[in-house]
């Protein structure tokens, strides 16, 4: 390990402090990459950037936010140079239809009033902390499928036809999931939001 | 002489918001949104919801912080 420190028990403390986050970054990678070994790899790749780059890291972000970024990289080289491959899309799954969209609206395609829960956000009474906690219960509950094609968008950063190809969906399915993504996570955070106050 | 501006449903302002994520919305998408939240209580609640919601992925995911 190749870290700038000279002391041994600092190391040993960021070098646990990096692995801590190991079952993370796996759950991370394993969204992405449909070989467990090939998801391994890419987060050990990254646990040794983090533990090589740890004595720039500047505690602006969480260890967990900060190693999520380096993941990013590793993953992205993976799927581009075909190193790895990612899971192929099949169909919308029945999972994924099981979240009612249509509850959300009157007839009239308005808000339904009775589901909208009318709290803008929690962040002046919730910790950061249990904020970022709650996306992560959240992005937890999407099915795989859809979990996995919204963080190549939204966390790989892959433009929409790239997606497309790598995962051989069509545009329409690719845009439906990403916005049915991002409906169930308001919907699931702003409920959080409610509890937590 | 200014052009009437088409009227959106709530439902088609969450398509706008949400695909403005991946790729920037319009003029006309924009002048539509602006108009119908001008009016819309719920949809000022729900956009103000999605801002925070997607302010709080982009730091979990380690891209900004919050």
């Amino acid at each position: 390990m190749a870290m700038a420190s000279s002391d041994g028990g600092a190391e040993a403390h960021a070098w646990r402090e990096l692995t801590g986050e190991r079952p993370f970054l796996m759950r991370l990678a394993r969204m992405q990459l449909s070989s467990p070994a090939d998801a391994e790899d890419a987060v050990q790749e990254a646990l040794l950037a983090g533990a090589a780059g740890w004595s720039g890291y500047q505690r602006t972000s969480s260890v967990r936010s900060w190693l999520a970024g380096i993941l990013r990289f590793k993953i992205i080289d993976a799927i581009r140079s075909r190193r790895a491959q990612t899971h192929r899309f099949e169909s919308v799954s029945e999972e994924e239809m099981a979240f009612n969209l249509d509850a959300l609206f009157t007839a009239e395609d308005a808000w339904h009033p009775a589901v909208l829960v009318d709290s803008v956000c929690g962040s002046v009474m919730l910790e950061r902390r249990q904020l970022l906690d709650l996306v992560e219960i959240c992005m937890n509950r999407l099915p795989e499928q859809t979990a996995q094609l919204f963080l190549m968008r939204e966390y790989l950063g892959m433009e929409l036809p790239e997606i497309e190809q790598t995962c051989t969906i069509s545009s329409g399915n690719l845009r439906v999931l990403l916005y049915r993504a991002r409906m169930r996570l308001r919907d699931c955070a702003v409920r959080g939001w409610g509890e937590l106050n | 002489m200014t052009q009437k501006i088409a009227e959106l449903t709530c439902r088609q302002t969450t398509y706008i918001v949400c695909a403005a994520r991946d790729q920037p919305i319009s003029e006309t998408e924009r002048q539509q949104l602006e108009h119908h939240l001008q009016g819309c209580k719920l949809c000022t609640a729900a956009a103000a919801q999605f801002s925070a919601v997607f302010a709080q992925v982009d730091a979990f995911l380690g891209k900004e912080t919050i």
